[in-house]
């Protein structure tokens, strides 16, 4: 301690001598300190070179302020303090000078001086010190690893060197190697590995806070060796078909390294290693011979060593697999024969009988012997038929799992039939297996109450044992083109599939119970391992034409295989616009009519198959339901014309039954002329009052001629319709007023003409009936021999003309031109008179031919194509101004 | 179980160490001179004569089998010196080399100097204070007198001598390792 404080002030001594010469008045002893983190650290500040300041004056500084209290004042120009040193970061410890004074406060660099403490801790014992030499080509590496355990803290500051020493026993060669911490790890070259030495081995911890050692590790030079595997091969002896024999080849010369060996097995497939025990191996030994084995069954090998020293040593990896059949043995269990019924015929079914390995085959089964006994007639197939099985030649686990078929054959309901198969490998043959199938009727009875679950990832199938004894179950699935079955001991009443069943597939189980070798009624059931989407949704079509708020929608069933699940329901899903709406229907149903549709609409439709793990969309469909029903356009014509003709019917009705009141409307009862005292302007001409009326029952024809007079004038002066009509009118008016229109003839007209300039003078202010009664007209009509005179009659009516009439200059011009028009056609329906009427008029016509450049064409007319100008043009036009007229005549 | 088991493999005692390396060195001594063979061709042809260049005297008519292990001591220190002046000769005449056979000489070397721990540490008692460095003693003509054929002959000779003591080495020591493990190691 004494030494220490000693110590401690030379280096004080020291450093100020050495600072002195910088002129600084403040100094830190020690200098550069490396300390221990949780221990005390004293360090002292000494003024030099100055009595400005004393120790009074000075204060520690390191992250804050250090209290007063841990100072102590040496003399009056030197302050310790002591800190306890706790956080690991290095930090300054700094000594400062309170401003005392001006010089202090001007020379204040002067008065502070630090130092850097480096915190750290003390190295501590390594532990778990461990070393290896690998096996490299040939020889073990010259190369020793250690690692250990470092422990304790160290920091960046203050870290740890690790030196690693082998040393040989006896010897006074150490080999050594070193590295920084915090790496835990080095290796050492020993230049030639130093087999059966000895060899110490220790790790030495240090740092600028201390050294520490640890334990030394004295072993075997060989204890460190971990040796490559050994080379293995594998023998199967015929003779030993449960055993094999292993040789192996070790990695090292045994003079440098001895090994013992341990030995591991398993059957191709298996994860389950079989360990030999190390009393069997744990020597060095070369060769083994594994014993109790399955015949014909592949295992792989595996070996590996270490040196032979039961407290050390490294094992070696495992050598690589080596695989090895055993040889085949006999069969040692019955082959599994069951069958394959399905309905042929009325009262038939074909059984085929299939057959898997026996359980315990011993080897690849070659042939399958069988021999069937129909039992209704007593008859044994004596003979036993040989089955050879062409099947590739595979490990044993995955011939198990395949079947052969054996033979089919058609059998009666009613007959009964006993199956004996054997299988036969190389070795030889198998214990017999037998089934018996009753005739239907006889069939033993069926579990019950089976049901199928899917629990924990597997199917299990539970069902109620019949009343009879069982002697045991035959559980069945058939799924995706595969068939599999396995039995199950008579007493069981639940059974888990342990073959694998793929996901999403449909399986049939059946669950079969066996009474003795009698083969029971069987019960099925339909189930899922795992559902799933469906992978394919119906397509959904239209069945026939839509309709107008109707449409039917058919679909067909998802195919078993890409269904995935059980069908919950399809939904229907039909759009129109953004509108969408879903039924659902039940999953048994193919079709569906949709109701309630708009009409003239287009409509999208699909259909949702959905599995109780999700639902998939089928395509779109589209339609457009109709804008009429069938039949709606014919029957609203129908109903259209119906009403038309209704109407016609009725409006012909109404006529018919009023048709006195119409003609009284229509047809105003006209006086007769012949009851009026007409003045005659041809004394020698009688009147005669009953002539007009017999003219008038002879009238018919002349009206008919008009139609074709009026239709004729119509084509002439289409475009002086207006014209016409006021023409039509006077001459209607005219034939009215003349009380004879009908009887008006062109003569009249013509006289009218003739008179035109007489009668504007005349009739004008005088004559108020000036109507002219045609005898030509009723001439010509007028079968009469009467002589054709021209007859001026004047009504002396006082009856008032009517208005047209009062147009005396327009009706006159009219007047004549009507007559024009008629005449032709008088002409072609009076036939022979016109000879003489022609003459009559012919200057008339000349004239009027000047005047009215239509007349020659109505003759054209007249002779070209009268028929055609009545029928075609005329008739709609004049009947409703000629007609009544005609039928207003007719009384008379 | 086991099919087949070679000669008894020695334990982990000293002494069982030593006949191991004992045989470990007799291994690689004889691998050593099949190199050398194999490199001088010419040998192949020659037989040397039955003489020992390595020829330690008992103390005694009968030695123990320690006093046995002493004298092997020597002659495997005598070895050794031969050993050393030939490799100081072959790297004067060829240099270093890193053959195998170059390889194998350092390993033997190295495993020598062992055998000669193992057998100190077997056989070193308070009287006798038994030294692992070479031993020069012999004098036969290593000197070139019979040029570089005659040392090739003679490095033919030492390496006939190592394997032959080397495997009297093992021999001894199995005999020591037997008397001292007895009927555990036997």
């Amino acid at each position: 301690m004494v030494s220490a404080a000693v110590l401690h002030l030379c280096v004080l001594a020291w450093v100020a001598s050495v600072l002195a010469a910088d002129d600084y008045h403040l100094v830190i002893a020690p200098q550069s300190p490396v300390v221990q983190i949780g221990s005390n650290f004293t360090a002292t500040c000494m003024i030099i070179n100055t009595t400005e300041v004393t120790a009074d004056d000075l204060y520690w500084k390191c992250s804050e302020i250090i209290p007063k209290e841990h100072y102590i004042k040496i003399n009056t120009s030197a302050l310790n303090v002591t800190v306890t040193i706790r956080s690991e970061k290095s930090e300054w410890l700094l000594c400062k000078c309170k401003t005392v004074s001006q010089y202090v406060a001007l020379n204040e660099g002067k008065f502070i001086h630090g130092i850097l403490l480096r915190k750290g801790y003390r190295p501590e014992k390594p532990k778990n010190l461990s070393c290896i030499a690998v096996h490299e080509s040939e020889k073990i590496s010259s190369n020793i690893r250690c690692q250990w355990e470092a422990v304790g803290n160290q920091t960046e500051a203050v870290p740890t060197n690790y030196t690693l020493f082998v040393r040989q026993t006896g010897s006074d060669k150490v080999y050594t190697a070193s590295i920084l911490g915090p790496v835990n790890s080095t290796t050492v070259d020993m230049n030639f590995f130093p087999h059966h030495m000895e060899l110490e081995i220790w790790v030495v911890a240090q740092n600028e806070l201390g050294k520490e050692e640890s334990e030394h590790l004295i072993k075997l030079a060989n204890c460190f060796v971990k040796t490559k595997p050994p080379s293995v091969t594998v023998i199967s002896e015929a003779v030993f078909p449960t055993s094999l024999v292993m040789n192996w080849t070790s990695s090292i010369d045994k003079r440098y390294l001895e090994t013992i060996y341990e030995i591991r097995y398993c059957p191709l497939g298996s994860q389950m290693w079989i360990y030999v025990p190390l009393e069997d191996t744990s020597r060095y030994i070369q060769s083994f011979r594994l014993q109790n084995l399955t015949p014909d069954t592949v295992y792989v090998t595996q070996v590996r060593c270490k040196y032979n020293n039961k407290n050390c040593g490294y094992w070696s990896d495992w050598s690589r697999n080596v695989t090895e059949r055993t040889p085949e043995d006999l069969p040692t269990s019955k082959p599994d024969v069951w069958i394959i019924t399905s309905a042929e015929g009325i009262n038939k079914r074909q059984i085929e009988f299939i057959c898997k390995d026996p359980e315990v085959s011993n080897g690849r089964i070659r042939r399958f012997n069988i021999t069937i006994e129909k039992q209704k007639y007593r008859i044994r197939n004596g003979t036993w038929e040989i089955i050879p099985v062409n099947r590739s030649l595979t490990d044993g686990s995955s011939s198990k799992k395949q079947f052969t078929p054996l033979k089919t054959i058609r059998l009666d309901d009613e007959e009964s039939v006993t199956v004996y198969v054997t299988a036969i490998n190389s070795v030889g043959a198998s214990p017999q297996a037998k089934l018996i199938i009753y005739r239907k009727a006889r069939e033993p009875p069926a579990v019950e109450k089976m049901e199928v679950q899917f629990l924990d990832g597997q199917l299990l199938i539970s069902w109620k044992s019949p009343n009879r004894t069982v002697s045991e179950y035959v559980v069945e699935w058939v799924g995706d083109g595969e068939r599999n079955w396995q039995r199950e001991n008579g007493k069981a009443n639940c059974s888990t599939i342990k073959g694998d069943l793929k996901r999403f597939v449909h399986y049939r189980i059946s669950v079969y119970p066996i009474y003795g070798k009698v083969v029971g009624k069987p019960v099925h059931e339909q189930a899922y391992a795992e559902q799933g989407v469906p992978s394919q949704a119906p397509t959904v079509n239209l069945s026939g034409d839509p309709g107008c708020y109707t449409a039917k929608l058919e679909w067909d069933e998802i195919p078993l295989i890409k269904r995935r699940g059980f069908i919950t329901n399809y939904t229907i899903y039909y759009r129109s616009g953004t509108e969408t709406h879903g039924i659902i229907v039940p999953p048994n149903t193919t079709s569906y009519t949709l109701t309630s549709l708009s009409r003239n609409t287009k409509y999208d439709i699909w259909i949702k198959a959905s599995t109780i793990r999700g639902s998939v969309n089928g395509s779109n469909h589209s339609f457009t339901t109709l804008k009429y029903a069938p039949g709606e356009i014919e029957g609203i014509v129908v109903g259209v014309s119906l009403g038309f003709l209704f109407v016609v019917l009725m409006t012909m009705l109404l006529c018919f039954c009023k048709k006195d009141v119409i003609k009284d409307n229509f047809w105003p009862q006209i006086p007769n002329p012949g009851d009026s005292t007409i003045g005659n302007w041809s004394p020698d001409y009688p009147l005669k009052a009953e002539a007009p009326r017999e003219n008038c029952l002879s009238g018919i024809s002349v009206l008919n001629v008009d139609v074709c007079d009026a239709k004729c004038v119509f084509e002439e002066d289409k475009a002086s319709l207006p014209l016409k009509k006021d023409k039509y009118l006077s001459e209607e008016h005219s034939s009215g007023i003349g009380g004879s229109s009908c009887m008006s003839s062109p003569r009249q007209s013509v006289s009218d003409s003739d008179e035109g300039g007489d009668m504007a003078d005349t009739t004008a202010s005088t004559i108020q009936y000036s109507s002219v009664v045609a005898s030509s007209g009723y001439k010509g009509q007028n079968p009469s021999s009467l002589p054709q005179q021209s007859i001026f009659s004047r009504s002396e009516s006082t009856q008032p003309l009517l208005d047209c009439e009062e147009n005396h200059d327009t009706m006159v011009q009219e007047g004549s031109r009507q007559c024009f028009l008629r005449q032709p056609c008088f002409n072609h329906n009076a036939g022979n008179e016109n000879a003489t009427d022609s003459n009559d008029f012919n200057p008339l016509e000349m004239e009027q031919q000047e005047v009215l450049d239509f007349c020659p064409l109505e003759e054209d007319t007249e002779h070209t194509a009268p028929t055609d100008c009545q029928s075609d043009d005329w008739i709609p036009a004049t009947v409703s101004s000629y007609m009544p007229q005609l039928g207003g005549y007719r009384p008379q | 179980m086991a099919e087949q088991e070679e000669q008894p493999i020695a334990g982990r005692s000293l002494t069982g160490q030593a006949v191991a390396l004992a045989r470990l060195l007799h291994h690689e001594c004889t691998s050593l001179l099949r190199l050398y063979t194999e490199r001088e061709t010419f040998l192949s042809s020659y037989t040397p004569d039955g003489k020992r260049l390595v020829s330690p005297s008992p103390e005694s008519e009968e030695p123990s089998t320690e006093e046995q292990v002493q004298l092997l001591h020597s002659a495997l220190r005598q070895c050794l010196g031969l050993l050393h002046r030939v490799i100081q000769k072959e790297e004067e005449e060829w240099g270093k080399l890193e053959d195998e056979y170059e390889s194998m000489r350092k390993s033997v070397q190295a495993r020598l100097e062992h055998l000669l721990y193992s057998t100190k540490g077997l056989v070193q008692t308070d009287g006798t204070n038994l030294e692992v460095t070479p031993d020069n003693q012999c004098n036969e003509e290593t000197d070139g007198s019979g040029g570089v054929f005659g040392f090739k002959l003679w490095t033919y000779r030492v390496l006939l001598e190592l394997i032959h003591w080397s495997d009297h080495a093992a021999k001894t020591l199995h005999v020591l390792h037997t008397e001292r493990e007895g009927a555990e190691e036997a």
